[in-house]
């Protein structure tokens, strides 16, 4: 899966942005950045992303902003640090993910209805109600009734199985985790309710 | 041996077979384990994609009542383990974000000084318990079956201080399946993704990466595939038939959790190690 072709116009460039994921963690190293492409080589859901991590790295050095924090390719990750690991740089990819996202969630650089964040924010409530989470639950607020429709004999499967139940799995006290939350106080790139 | 047990979301629901054999085999080791009481989720990929320090203090509130026991906390699941590991290496290398991870803490009356630490159970059946001691333990060798260690991608990338095993050349299942007296099967790609929680979010791309785990693994001899990660299992065992249909392919390849395979070695019962949960039926005849 590669990126159509564009022209980058110097209007496009905003070299603030470079300097401020910089500041941002796992963009402390990103002007050591050499472009050597291990991180793309090992990168293990690249298939599933829009730009190789390189390729991320370079979009935000030349300060293109908007492209970086609304394509899917900064959703991609699962976080698995193989790329991290063997980058001659030391470079923190995921922990840079993560901050991409953040601050894409922020600048409300997504639409509402991206598949992405529907995801991490039926997570996040289902976490914050039960302290707990629940997959199918999950699953349920993200697809739609014809997904639902064709993962049906599976769902049955899972349910004789024992695998899926009507009640949903939460903390015996799941006051501790509220009262945690606030005193976390999660920031504004919590999602609206 | 004692710990703090944690079984995580994925063993506590969907891969429920996975915490009653962890449970099994850890008792005949020797492996005391105490479940943690209330434990919350770790806040796995999401917590860290929405607000950094929430991802901090979710995982550190377990790891603060494992402290509390004075004990190690056992995970089995390497997404949490990988979660655990981070907020341990975050917190030791910015002293501000520990202090205000403590601070937060103990405002529910905890306290996080980094002293317990998660392991990973197959770390400590192959470095604690030693593959001597299991190999004793076994009293029905799984002769000749030809079993594809799967380790899953974050078992390639767990931060230094976690590690427990080559993140290049992975060993540690191959020699669990060799001490059961199976016959372990290299296959490339045994640290790829299996698609992971992408299966909700990109289906098409996820779906052919588990298509790949299944074919390499079937294409090296392997009869079934062992695996580390309830996210993997799920992938590859529920969700084959839906791969093999889509691909036009068929593999009737069981999967099953690394603490199956050593407990039916073991010789525990299958239904005790609930291999009648697999979607994908494993036999061993």
């Amino acid at each position: 899966m590669s990126a159509e072709r564009e022209t980058v116009r110097a209007a496009m460039l905003d070299p603030a942005f470079f300097d401020e994921v910089k500041k941002t963690p796992g963009g402390e190293k990103l002007a050591s950045c050499i472009q050597c492409g291990i991180c793309s080589g090992s990168c293990t859901t690249s298939i599933a992303a829009e730009f190789n991590p390189r390729q991320v790295i370079e979009l935000i050095q030349l300060g293109l902003g908007d492209k970086t924090l609304s394509t899917r390719s900064i959703w991609t990750c699962v976080f698995c640090r193989t790329c991290t690991v063997r980058c001659p740089q030391g470079i923190d990819i995921p922990e840079l993910m993560s901050s991409l996202r953040i601050m894409a969630v922020r600048r409300g650089a997504l639409r509402r209805e991206d598949r992405n964040l529907k995801f991490h924010q039926a997570f996040w409530k289902i976490l914050r109600a039960n302290g707990r989470l629940d997959t199918f639950r999950l699953y349920s607020r993200l697809a739609d009734m014809q997904e639902i429709a064709r993962s049906m004999p599976l769902g049955l499967r899972l349910l004789r199985k024992g695998k899926l139940g009507f009640r949903a799995p939460s903390m015996a006290n799941p006051e501790q985790l509220s009262r945690l939350m606030e005193i976390a106080k999660p920031g504004e790139g919590g999602p609206s309710k | 041996m004692r710990f703090a047990y944690y079984p995580g979301c994925a063993s506590s629901s969907f891969a429920r077979e996975h915490d009653s054999s962890s449970r099994t085999v850890s008792k005949l080791l020797g492996i005391d384990l105490a479940e943690l009481e209330n434990w919350n989720c770790c806040g796995a990929d999401s917590a860290r994609s929405i607000d950094r320090f929430t991802s901090v203090v979710l995982p550190a509130r377990n790891l603060a009542l494992s402290e509390k026991a004075d004990l190690d906390l056992l995970v089995t699941c390497p997404g949490c383990y990988q979660v655990f590991s981070r907020v341990h290496e975050l917190c030791e290398a910015d002293g501000s974000l520990k202090a205000k991870a403590e601070a937060s803490l103990s405002g529910l009356g905890l306290t996080y000084s980094g002293k317990a630490r998660a392991r990973h159970l197959l770390d400590v059946l192959v470095n604690d318990v030693g593959l001597a001691k299991i190999s004793q333990e076994v009293k029905r060798p799984l002769t000749s079956l030809k079993v594809a260690p799967y380790y899953g991608c974050q078992h390639a990338g767990f931060p230094k201080s976690a590690r427990f095993d080559d993140p290049q050349r992975p060993q540690t299942l191959s020699k669990l399946i060799a001490a059961v007296g199976a016959e372990p099967v290299a296959f490339p790609n045994a640290t790829r993704c299996c698609g992971g929680p992408l299966f909700m979010t990109h289906p098409e791309a996820a779906s052919s990466m588990t298509r790949n785990i299944l074919r390499s693994a079937s294409d090296a001899g392997g009869r079934c595939i062992v695996t580390t990660c309830e996210l993997c299992h799920f992938n590859l065992d529920a969700r084959q038939s839906a791969i093999e249909k889509q691909y036009g392919e068929k593999y009737s390849i069981p999967i099953v959790h690394f603490t199956q395979l050593l407990g039916l070695g073991l010789g525990i019962h299958s239904k005790m190690l609930g291999l009648d949960r697999n979607i994908v039926p494993f036999n061993l005849s």
